[in-house]
């Protein structure tokens, strides 16, 4: 009953990126690519991971703190698979669609729990190995790894996870206490989600200083960790230093934490995943009804969709943020900014910030789960007296109005802090505009070719489907490719040539894009 | 009113529909009955555009649906038999956009609302999230937003699946008002003396074709409908 139960779960999970694999829809050639598609994603991830990994192996090779490599990626894989699963563990055990059917079955509660957690215990690892591999790679590489080590570092490998999920678990247990005694659900998830971003910038704010402190003082680090965190220590020490000791405590340390939380939640899951929430009923008062044109009807909707899914806001508006945090950066210091560009070369700043805001806006795209959210409700905009474009246009509006605002905002704050010349200002606005109407269309042209309908919760569509990961990992395999570019022409055709033609590179494939969009795009989502 | 001519669609190398050819003139009330895959629904959501067909011509009110999608589409609506309608909108919000993008103005929207809610018992939950509803509000509010425009057909799958027995009776009334005025219905339905008692004509679908069509009474004889749908079943 368990594996049946468990094979639905990850049946879903899978169906949710291959679903038009898995029906034959998909030519082999679309296969090799796809294929290829995730070696590059996993090699851009397992590269910039290895990358901030080596700068510490470098350091503390030969030396008895060669520790402080796993005690930084267990750090990374730990605060990458609790958040990259707490809100997943939430939808998928609260507030799963076939939960009423699954209850209304003779299956035990606890089969059912067992199944989510192994579900997303199946998921934590998928998190955990991104960056194990990684430093296991460095490790290999730049310290002696030995039979006893490949073990442990198996065994800990398969531990974390346990941790991870026993953490996640707790914390959407919170988020779902809280939330059944409140109103609007929505509401308290965006208050919930702010914090955790707040945490996240923080973290990321000071990653560098974090990084340099761990190197320099990592002994006294490695001591405050092993007190205050005492697993991710003994994650790090198993690998590195394994003794019985340290093996054993590791174990206990995971799955102890583990085996609370499934106590905690078989007492409460239940009551938690019957509660109506929010059931306060509000009487309708007939009143002046508003009328729109139908192109903003359809825009509206899409507007209301859009904010009444915080995983979508929060999925589809990271680079937003970042670009209202890069415009505050610059008007705050600024002054400190141009002082050092007389030392420096003039090019600098100006394409720094041009591929940071290229990055912001490739990243900023809600066009590339659009269509999938409509989910069953399709019919409705099918019946409706109007014209494919006129959906797929309300889809694009809405990534422009969500995206264009704050990009303009930070590129022409940079463009008057910077005070650079015009040409350099112009494309410094230009490139990062075409890049962010580059990812809507493109967004909107992966979601005709990689649809997904049939989901249990708008999460599975809008983190793991396969048109989120193309266009999102496209783009910015696109934007490395024009740093590339830079990096090599720089010396030989300048600064604002190599913008140019990015510039350029970027208007070809946003044209090609909307091309094939008119063109094929249409009929394709015609025939959906 | 609606002509279907030739209609087939194939799913892979079944096919749904084959070679099925109905029409149904201004006043009719048309049912549509058949086992479970027959392929009533794949015929209604042909009819109403929402799916594309291999061969064949579907004409509502002399257009073709083809040539002219959006102009058939303003003269129909479409009821599925699940009513999946947007979670994120409230009940009002949800027929103010079918209002908006038929572009019914404003105070002939906001009495058709007042009108078809009254008569369905939803006016005091219009406010409600459609998360909230249950199946049957759905339903009715699927059919209020259905009738919001006026159609001059209305294409109906199953469509008194969750409505209790007031708003069914609201419902059959509304159906022989609509065709009353010139209107014409073609429903699914598999509740055969409700077909008995509405229908003025019957269809009978198996395996995608057509094997039965008239008006009831010709086409139960002597015996009732289920009988006569029995029978053609096992032949």
């Amino acid at each position: 009953m368990l594996r049946a139960l468990l094979a639905t779960r990850l049946k879903s999970l899978w169906f949710s990126m291959f679903s038009r694999m898995r029906q034959g829809k998909m030519s082999g050639g679309k296969k090799i690519a796809i294929g290829l598609f995730a070696i590059y994603v996993f090699a851009a991830i397992m590269f910039s991971l290895g990358g901030m990994l080596y700068g510490i192996a470098d350091a503390v090779a030969g030396t008895a703190y060669e520790y402080l490599i796993f005690l930084l990626a267990g750090t990374m894989a730990l605060t990458l698979s609790v958040l990259g699963s707490v809100f997943t563990a939430q939808k998928h055990l609260f507030d799963a669609s076939d939960n009423e059917l699954l209850l209304s079955m003779p299956i035990p509660m606890p089969m059912i729990l067992m199944s989510r957690l192994l579900m997303l215990w199946v998921l934590n690892q998928v998190y955990t190995l991104l960056v194990m591999i990684a430093a296991a790679v460095v490790y290999a590489l730049t310290c002696t790894l030995t039979l006893v080590n490949v073990l442990t570092l198996i065994l800990a490998t398969l531990l974390l996870p346990l941790l991870a999920l026993a953490i996640s678990c707790l914390l959407a247990f919170i988020f779902e206490l809280i939330s059944s005694k409140m109103h609007s659900k929505t509401a308290i998830t965006y208050i919930l989600t702010a914090v955790f971003l707040a945490a996240y910038f923080l973290v990321i704010a000071r990653a560098d200083t974090l990084l340099k402190l761990l190197i320099e003082k990592g002994p006294a680090f490695a001591e405050s960790i092993r007190r205050f965190f005492p697993p991710l220590y003994l994650f790090a020490v198993s690998i590195t230093m394994p003794t019985f000791t340290n093996v054993a405590l590791l174990i206990l340390w995971t799955v102890l934490p583990m085996v609370l939380a499934c106590v905690l939640l078989s007492k409460n899951l239940l009551k938690l995943m019957t509660t109506k929430k929010g059931a306060r009923k509000i009487v309708y008062r007939a009143e002046s009804l508003k009328t729109s044109s139908p192109s903003k009807a359809l825009l509206n909707r899409e507007w209301k969709r859009f904010f009444t899914l915080p995983i979508y806001v929060i999925n589809s508006t990271f680079g937003v943020i970042l670009e209202a945090a890069l415009a505050a950066g610059l008007l705050l210091k600024g002054s400190e900014l141009t002082s050092l560009m007389p030392e420096l070369p003039a090019h600098l700043f100006p394409a720094i910030v041009t591929a940071a805001l290229t990055f912001m806006g490739i990243v900023t795209c809600t066009t590339a789960a659009s269509i999938s959210l409509e989910g069953k409700r399709f019919w409705i905009l099918r019946m409706l007296p109007v014209t494919p474009w006129d959906i797929l246009r309300a889809k694009l509006n809405l990534n422009l109005l969500v995206g264009i605002p704050f990009l303009l905002l930070a590129s022409v704050t940079a463009v008057f802090v910077l005070r650079v010349d015009a040409a350099t200002a112009a494309l410094m606005i230009a490139i990062p505009l075409t890049a962010q109407v580059f990812a809507a269309v493109f967004g909107l042209c992966a979601n005709i070719m990689l649809p997904r309908f049939e989901w249990i919760n708008e999460a599975v569509v809008i983190k793991q489907s396969g048109s989120v990961s193309l266009s999102v990992f496209g783009g910015m395999g696109l934007a490395f490719l024009g740093y590339a570019m830079y990096g090599l022409l720089l010396d030989v055709i300048g600064s604002l040539a190599c913008m140019l033609i990015f510039e350029g590179v970027l208007l070809v494939l946003t044209v090609l894009s909307g091309v094939w969009l008119a063109a094929k795009g249409i009929k394709r989502f015609e025939a959906l | 009113m609606l002509r279907i001519e030739h209609l087939t669609k194939t799913y892979g190398s079944k096919k749904a529909v084959d070679d099925l050819t109905l029409h149904i003139a201004p006043g009719e009330i048309y049912g549509f009955i058949g086992h479970n895959g027959a392929g009533k629904t794949t015929t209604i959501k042909a009819c109403c555009g929402i799916l594309q067909f291999d061969s064949g011509e579907i004409a509502i009110d002399g257009i073709s649906i083809k040539d002219d999608p959006l102009e058939c589409k303003r003269r129909l609506a479409y009821i599925p038999d699940s009513p999946d309608l947007y979670d994120f909108l409230s009940g009002i919000q949800y027929l103010n956009f079918i209002a908006d993008i038929y572009i019914i103005p404003q105070n002939i929207r906001e009495e058709r609302i007042a009108k078809y809610a009254e008569m369905f018992a939803l006016t005091s939950d219009l406010a409600q999230p459609i998360s909230a509803y249950s199946h049957g509000m759905k339903q009715k509010l699927a059919i209020i937003s259905a009738l919001i425009h006026e159609p001059k057909l209305m294409l109906l799958d199953e469509p008194f699946v969750g409505l209790d027995p007031i708003a069914s009776h609201t419902l059959k009334s509304l159906m022989r008002e609509l065709c009353d005025r010139g209107g014409a219905i073609f429903f699914s339905l598999h509740v055969l003396e409700v077909v008995e008692k509405l229908c003025d004509k019957v269809a009978i679908i198996r395996s995608g074709k057509l094997i039965a069509a008239g008006t009831t009474d010709e086409v139960r004889g002597n015996a009732s409908l289920e009988d006569v749908f029995l029978e053609l079943e096992e032949k």
